[in-house]
Order: structure tokens, then C-alpha cells, then sequence
């Protein structure tokens, strides 16, 4: 876990940014978490950084997703990561929504999502919720 | 008396008619226009033209002209009348036409030179010249005669304006004066042939008969067409002893009895002398108001004390002045049709405006219902069925028959409907009885629930005769002819008419096609102003509810994040916080608990109801059990126990509905309860076929009058702190979980000592079935 560069975070609310980065700092996260409050700014950033070899190494962990965003939103950011370029169609993306739309879980799995996490409701359940994100993950 | 009937027409098979066979069914085939035989008071002549030669002639011809006794049969007008008197009357004869019109020809002295001078009337029909003589006798009874200068000075009285009643009334009135005959009456036909005295004038003496009406087969179609050819029929003795004319047609050499439409002195109808003489009546003068050919109505005189005889010089001012009655009748008619139709339009416009007026669909349908619709129109009741409430003005059948009519009326999807006799389209209406036997009605959108309607009564019960209806009638004439009278005539038009009313007109036609259409635009226009404003119900409750979800999803999400960083402060603050501060934020974390159950209130409220029950076969005793571990869990401090009876039985239910209806009852069990132990108990009684379940606790009761307001959504007993607060909404939730299912929820409570909740999950059966 420690070998992991930084984590990006799609998420439009300030609040829920706070709690999850709060849940990962519980498990013991500590690399840089970036935050994108927009799907269309996290997806210029790793353009960026993919087109760049300087900068290559740059490109996150994996990515925090949330649905419900102003602009292309989540699932128009998955589907554009999923015809993007061989880096960034390798950084596992997982959901994290409020929602509990059956379509959204099944788009999100059909668009290449690694994982489909609802948010939690009580504060211990952020750090509950990102051991289930790193056991996902990192299984071992 | 002998029988003067018909030889029937050549071609035509009718039985003859005579004094036995004849009666009111039989009066239309009596071809009383062939009637060989003429009254007594003029003689006939009927002659070959250019010969002049007599081919028959009335058996008085003789007597008549003073002569002595022959056969003129054979000879010729000149032999009969002189040469001097032929060769005037060939100067006529050439000038005038004859066919088809009946003409005074000329005055002559008689063929001695006597001072008594005869009248020639001529027609020619058939082929033939008949030649009518009547005596130029002065009336002896001058002072009755019109004269050209009375009549001039009476015609501008008669013509006042006013109503066609109020006319013919003067018009009588007049034509009784200056005629001398002791009773005028004015029949008016309708279209079916009926009549009725429409003005009537008369020595107080005798009994009225203004209003009478009687069957259209009293004036039998013959007479009536009669009455399109001949101005005047006059028949100056009742008890006239009829006389025949020589030889006979077949001896005459005749293919035919010769056609008398046209004569003055054709002998008159059986069933018409009878007729009279059941009347009491000596003598009549008959005038036809023609319009167009139609015969309107007749100017009818009659003389009861004795025969009455008007000299020829004496009926022609009464004739003028029927032509000029005529004349004028139709603008008295017109007028009264219009000064109608002008009420009419000017209620219509009033009407349109007062309704127009307001501004939404309930106004507008409210001010149509208080529109005054029967008093500009003449019918005898009005209905009005807007927006499902009904107002009845005058005499309509009851409330219920009204809208059934409704019904029946917008089941055939008419918009103006009209009849004279609606148990003849709609047989239920047999049972309105008099009340209602003519209907107009006109169907404004929404079909059945506008729906204005105009009732008629049955014709016979808007008469009011004049004369007694009570009198026995009189039963004088012979044989069959007995029953012929102006009272049984009425009798049998009464009978005749049972169950019709008087026609619609069309200006009301008119007027009710026109309300329909001003009304109809008023309620779409406010119909369609109503829509785009205020959708129909379902949809605004679907659009609250909708929002109600939306709304409290979208608090709820902000309620966590206030909630998760309240929890963070207190756990990163917690060593620095003063103890007043930490328990100012342990209250504000309760807060954002109660206002999470409120939204999930709301939510659950918005959402279920709306969605199908998903039925299936459930055991409630595994789901109560799930739920019972639940809430025992969310209350570890507390001993609760929790008794489930063992068989409970399975039914189909929608088990997350269940679950909420038991998650809610024991919830509350558990929350208002001050004993050391909660004590549960949780089963059903099988009940009438439908099994009671039930939820009974130890716990603090409800008072009685509070057994209403618990289920109410948002009504909580208690303050929002104590028992554990909650959001005032469980109770709700379980009563309409359980009424989804069909069932229903009621309670048995003792404050201090608990409280039963019992409830069923299907329809109650139907009263009666239970045991």
C-alpha cells in the first residue's frame, strides 16, 4: 500500500471528498490524494499526464468515481476513459454513489468499472468502506 | 231524412257510406264532392259548351224560376232563360275564366220580367259549365249588412298591433256583428290535420267552445281540400231537404257524377249536417283562412235560434273581410313568432354573458346553473345538470328520472335533442305520466355531467276550454252518428294526443342550439384555462408526490454530511470541547437523526402506495421474527421479550409492507413502555373468515380520544423527546400498508395497562357470509 503514488478522487461534494479522505487516512492511507471536481477537469489532468512521458508517472493508483456530478458526470467519464489510450484504460476505476439504480451498477460494470460501492451513511462507514475499496484492490 | 251520399268515384271501391256505416273512421272516404244533390235555396244547371244544351239539372230548377213543370234534359239555356239573357251571358262567358274558379257571371230579371231578379254563378269542370241561381233577395234583416263604409271604418281597429290572439279576437268579434250569426268561431288546423277554436264570439247563451280542439278526422281531408278550392261554404238550414239532380249521371250519359268541388250549393256532408244538428245549430257560414293554398283555419258562423239565409250582396263584405284577415294573419303570426324568438335571443345574450363572466369552470358552471332558463322559454320545467349538481325549476320529473335521461341522452351522444313524445324514444318516460311528455335537451361536453333540459307538458293537461268539461254529453242525432259532438271530439283528440306535447318550434330549436354553443365554448375555454393551470387530481397528487421524494432525498444527502461531520468533530475535538459543547453537539447528532426519520417518512409515504403490491405466499411468523430481532437489537439496554404465536398462518402479502407494519407496532410497543420489562405479545385470532392479527404490549395505553389522531401523519401524542422521539409518521405508515392489502387497523386500549393493536391483510368478506 505504501508502494501506491497517489489516488484520484472524482467528486463534486466537498463534504463527501472530507469523509473519504478521512476513511483513508483511517486505514492507514498516506500517499497524495487528488481531487477532480469535475469528471471533464480529472479527465483533462490524465490526458495530460498520458501524453506527456515526463509526467507518465504522475497517473493515479486507481480512481474514485462518483455518479451524480454536473457536466458528463461519472459514466461519461468511464466511457471515455474506456476508448482512451492503453495508460489510462489501465487505471481501475470504482464507483462510489449514492445511488442504488440497478441501471447505474450495470452501466457502470458494462463501461469497465472495477467496482461498485455505495456510499456510506455514518462516518465509521467511510473507513469501512475504503478497507473494502483496498481489499478489492489489493487482495492480498 | 234521406241519405244523400256518395256515388263513389268511378276507379275508387268504397263501400257507400250511409247514416249506419258512417262514422269518424269512415268520414275521409265520404267523396262528398260527388254528391249528386244541391240545398234548396238556388238551383243548378249543369251544360254542354258551345251547345248550351242542359245535361242535368236540380230538380227544383222548375219551381225555382216559376215556370211550369219540364224535363230540361236535353234542351237548351236558351229555351230555360231567353235569348236576351244567353247572349249576355256568352259575353261573360268568353271574357272570364272558369276552370277551377267559381264566378258571379251575371244578375238577370226572371224569364217573365218579374221584378224577382237571380244571381249566376258559373265554374267549369270537367268539361262542363255548371250554372248556380240563387235569388236576388235583399236580406230582410238590414241592419246587420256591411256596408262598404262600415267595413272601410272597422278595418283600422281590426289592425291594431298586438298578438295574433288578441287579432282574431277583434276579427270575430267584427265578422258576429256585421254578419247577424250568434256564434263565430276561428279554428286554427296544425300540421296533423287537428284544429282548435283559436277566437270565438258568441251570445252569452250559448256554451263556448273556445279552446275546444278535436281529432284531425272531424274535418276529414276531403273537406279540407274542398276548402283550398270553394271560398265559402253556406248552409243556410241544417234540416234542408236535399235535391237531387235529374236524371242521373248514367242516365245523363255520363261517365261520372259531375265533380261539385267547386258549388256554392252542393249538398253538404252527412257527418257535417249531423255534426251541426248535435250541436244544436240551424245554419253556418263557412269561410277557409287560406295561406299559400293551405287552408290556415276556418271563419266559422253558426245560427242556433233558427235558419239563417244571407243574401248574396250580404255574404260578400263577409268574404272581403275574410280575405283581409287572411291577409293580415300572417303578419300577427310572424310577429308573435318573432317578438318570441326576439325574448328568446335577448335572454340567449344575457345568458352568454352571465356565464361568460366568470372566470374558472366551477363559477361558469355555477352561474349556468342559476340562469334563468324556463321563464323566456316557453316550456313547462326546466333541468339543469352542471358538474353533477342539479337544479330543477317548474315541472320536471324527480331528480333521479332526470339523470337517467342524462345518461340515456349521452349514451346516444346527442347534442340538441327534441321530441313531442319521448316515451316513444325512451319507453321509462311512459312513467312521468303528464308531467313530461315532450323533451329539448342540449348536451354541453363532459356528456352527462352538462346537461340542460326543457320539459312539455302532455298537450291535453295545458288546455283550458271554455266550455264546462263536466257537462253529459248530448246525445241527440241518429244512429251512429249520435257520438259526433264537439265534446266527444275533444274526448277522442284528448285520447289522440295522450303522451305528446305541442310541437317544438323552430326558433326554440334555434335557441337551444345556440345556448349549447355559447355554453360549450365557455366550458372548454375555462376547461382549458383550468388545465394548463391545475392538472386533473391524480396528476397533481403524482407531481407532489414525485417532489415530496425528491425533496427529501435530496435533505437527506446534506443531513448526512452534517451528521458524519458533526461525529468528526466530536471524535478529533473530543479531549478540547467543554462538556457543554460536547453535549450540544451529542443533541445535535439526535437531531439530524429525527429529521433522517422524517425524510424517510416522507419518502416511504411518496413512493409506496404508488407501486403494485408484490404479492406473494409469506409466512408472517419469519418475517415478524426478523423484524422483532431487529428492534430488539436497536435497543440493547432494554428487556424486551417478545412473544410470537407459533401457527401463525401464511397468506399472500407483500413481505416488506409486513415488515414495516410490524417494525413499526413493536417499535412503538417497545418505545411507550415504562416497565422494567416490555412485554410483547404477537398473534392473530382466525377470525370470520379473514384471520385478526395482533400486537398487544404492558405499555403506558392510549386514551380514547386519542385513537383517531394516531394514525394522523405527523401527529405525535407526545413531546418530540420523550419516548424516544420518532417522526410522529409510523403509525400512518401501518395503516396504509395495511389498507394497501385491503385491510384495516383498530385498537383496544387502557391507559396504565397497554394497548392492543389489531389489524387484518385482505378484504373483510361481505356482510352477511360471516359466521
Amino acid at each position: 500500500m505504501n508502494t501506491i503514488q497517489n489516488i484520484l478522487i472524482i467528486e463534486d461534494s466537498d463534504v463527501d471528498f472530507d469523509l473519504i479522505c478521512w476513511g483513508l487516512q483511517q486505514i492507514g492511507v498516506e500517499c497524495p490524494l487528488i481531487r477532480g471536481k469535475t469528471a471533464e477537469e480529472a479527465l483533462e489532468r490524465l490526458t495530460r499526464l498520458a501524453n506527456d512521458p515526463q509526467q507518465a508517472s504522475g497517473l493515479p493508483e486507481f480512481i474514485l468515481l462518483d455518479i451524480k456530478m454536473p457536466g458528463m458526470g461519472g459514466l461519461g467519464f468511464l466511457k471515455k476513459i474506456g476508448q482512451a489510450e492503453a495508460p489510462l484504460t489501465a487505471i481501475p476505476v470504482i464507483m462510489l454513489s449514492s445511488s442504488s439504480n440497478p441501471a447505474d451498477i450495470t452501466l457502470s460494470y458494462q463501461l469497465g468499472a472495477a467496482g461498485f460501492l455505495r456510499k456510506p451513511t455514518t462516518l465509521d462507514g467511510y473507513a469501512e468502506k475504503m478497507g473494502e475499496v483496498m481489499k478489492l484492490l489489493f487482495p492480498s | 231524412m234521406t241519405v244523400i251520399v256518395t256515388s263513389p268515384k268511378p276507379g275508387v271501391t268504397a263501400p257507400a257510406v250511409s247514416a249506419d256505416t258512417v262514422d269518424l273512421g269512415n268520414c275521409d272516404r265520404e267523396q262528398i264532392q260527388y254528391i249528386e244533390a244541391i240545398q234548396p235555396h238556388g238551383a243548378l244547371l249543369i251544360v254542354e259548351e258551345p251547345s248550351l244544351r242542359i245535361v242535368q239539372y236540380s230538380a227544383n230548377l222548375s219551381a225555382f224560376l216559376g215556370l211550369a213543370g219540364a224535363v230540361w234534359h236535353g234542351q237548351t239555356l236558351k229555351q230555360l232563360l231567353g235569348e236576351d239573357s244567353v247572349r249576355e251571358l256568352q259575353k261573360t262567358l268568353t271574357g272570364s275564366d272558369l276552370e277551377r274558379t267559381y264566378l258571379h257571371l251575371l244578375t238577370l230579371s226572371g224569364p217573365n220580367r218579374h221584378d224577382a231578379a237571380f244571381h249566376l254563378f258559373g265554374n267549369r269542370m270537367d268539361g262542363l259549365l255548371i250554372i248556380e241561381l240563387e235569388r236576388a233577395v235583399p236580406n230582410p234583416d238590414q241592419k246587420n249588412a256591411l256596408s262598404l263604409h262600415t267595413l272601410h271604418n272597422a278595418l283600422p281597429l281590426l289592425k291594431r298591433p298586438g298578438k295574433l290572439q288578441d287579432f282574431l279576437q277583434r276579427a270575430s268579434d267584427l265578422i258576429k256583428t256585421y254578419t247577424g250569426f250568434e256564434r263565430v268561431m276561428i279554428y286554427r288546423f296544425e300540421p296533423d290535420g287537428s284544429g282548435h277554436v283559436i277566437a270565438e264570439s258568441r251570445e252569452p247563451t250559448l256554451e263556448a267552445y273556445l279552446g275546444l280542439h278535436y281529432p284531425a278526422s272531424d274535418i276529414p281531408e276531403p273537406s279540407r281540400r274542398l276548402f283550398q278550392h270553394r271560398a265559402t261554404r253556406f248552409l243556410p238550414d241544417v234540416d234542408y231537404q236535399p235535391v237531387p239532380l235529374l236524371p242521373t249521371w248514367a242516365e245523363a250519359g255520363l261517365e261520372r257524377p259531375v265533380d261539385l268541388s267547386f258549388s256554392t250549393l252542393r249538398s253538404v256532408s252527412l257527418m257535417y249536417s249531423v255534426y251541426l244538428k248535435n250541436m244544436g245549430v240551424k245554419s253556418t257560414l263557412v269561410m277557409p283562412l287560406l295561406i299559400n293554398r293551405n287552408v290556415w283555419g276556418l271563419i266559422s258562423c253558426m245560427h242556433h235560434s233558427a235558419p239563417r239565409y244571407l243574401a248574396y250582396p250580404d255574404r260578400i263584405p263577409a268574404e272581403l273581410l275574410a280575405g283581409v284577415i287572411t291577409q293580415w294573419l300572417r303578419e300577427y303570426e310572424d310577429g308573435d313568432y318573432a317578438r318570441y324568438r326576439e325574448r328568446l335571443q335577448h335572454s340567449l345574450i344575457r345568458q352568454a354573458e352571465q356565464a361568460a363572466d366568470q372566470t374558472s369552470l366551477h363559477f361558469a358552471a355555477e352561474a349556468i346553473a342559476r340562469l334563468d332558463l324556463l321563464n323566456p322559454f316557453d316550456a313547462d320545467g326546466v333541468a339543469v345538470i352542471m358538474q353533477q349538481s342539479l337544479i330543477l325549476l317548474g315541472c320536471t320529473p324527480t331528480e333521479n328520472q332526470v339523470r337517467q335521461i342524462a345518461d340515456w341522452l349521452s349514451q346516444h351522444s346527442h347534442t340538441l335533442y327534441h321530441t313531442e313524445c319521448l316515451a316513444r324514444d325512451y319507453p321509462p318516460a311512459a312513467e312521468f305520466g303528464e308531467i313530461c311528455a315532450g323533451l329539448l335537451a342540449i348536451v354541453l361536453p363532459k356528456a352527462s355531467e352538462n346537461v340542460i333540459l326543457w320539459f312539455r307538458k302532455e298537450y291535453p293537461q295545458e288546455i283550458n276550454w271554455a266550455g264546462n268539461p263536466d257537462k253529459p254529453v248530448v246525445q241527440s242525432g241518429e244512429g251512429a252518428l249520435r257520438e259526433l259532438h264537439p265534446r266527444n271530439s275533444f274526448a277522442l283528440w284528448k285520447q289522440i294526443t295522450r303522451g305528446r306535447s305541442r310541437n317544438w318550434l323552430v326558433c326554440e330549436l334555434d335557441y337551444a342550439n345556440e345556448l349549447r354553443q355559447t355554453l360549450t365554448d365557455i366550458i372548454l375555454q375555462r376547461l382549458k384555462l383550468v388545465g394548463d393551470l391545475n392538472p386533473p387530481p391524480e396528476t397533481r397528487q403524482q407531481e407532489l408526490d414525485s417532489f415530496f421524494y425528491s425533496a427529501a432525498h435530496d435533505l437527506r444527502e446534506p443531513l448526512l454530511g452534517m451528521r458524519n461531520y458533526v461525529q468528526l468533530i466530536h471524535r478529533e475535538e473530543a479531549g478540547t470541547l467543554s462538556d457543554k459543547n460536547a453535549k450540544r453537539m451529542d443533541t445535535l447528532l439526535q437531531l439530524t437523526y429525527q429529521m433522517e426519520e422524517t425524510l424517510k417518512s416522507l419518502m416511504w409515504f411518496s413512493t409506496t402506495g404508488k407501486e403494485a403490491l408484490q404479492l406473494e405466499t409469506h409466512k408472517p411468523g419469519d418475517l415478524i421474527r426478523e423484524v422483532a430481532d431487529m428492534v430488539i437489537l436497536a435497543y440493547p439496554r432494554l428487556d424486551i421479550r417478545i412473544e410470537i404465536q407459533s401457527d401463525m398462518p401464511t397468506l399472500p402479502c407483500d413481505a416488506a409492507q409486513v415488515k414495516t407494519i410490524y417494525q413499526n407496532l413493536i417499535r412503538n410497543a417497545v418505545k411507550y413502555n415504562d416497565n422494567e420489562t416490555r412485554l410483547i405479545e404477537i398473534g392473530y385470532y382466525p377470525g370470520s373468515g379473514t384471520p385478526v392479527f395482533f400486537v398487544r404490549d404492558n405499555g403506558i395505553g392510549i386514551p380514547a380520544e386519542h385513537h383517531a389522531t394516531i394514525f394522523q401523519l405527523f401527529r405525535r401524542l407526545h413531546s418530540s423527546d420523550a419516548y424516544g422521539g420518532g417522526a410522529g409518521a409510523g403509525m400512518t405508515i401501518v395503516q396504509k400498508a395495511i389498507q394497501r392489502h385491503g385491510g384495516h387497523i383498530w385498537l383496544d386500549s387502557t391507559p396504565g395497562r397497554g394497548t392492543t393493536f389489531f389489524f387484518t391483510l385482505t378484504p373483510s368478506p361481505p356482510q352477511g357470509t360471516a359466521s
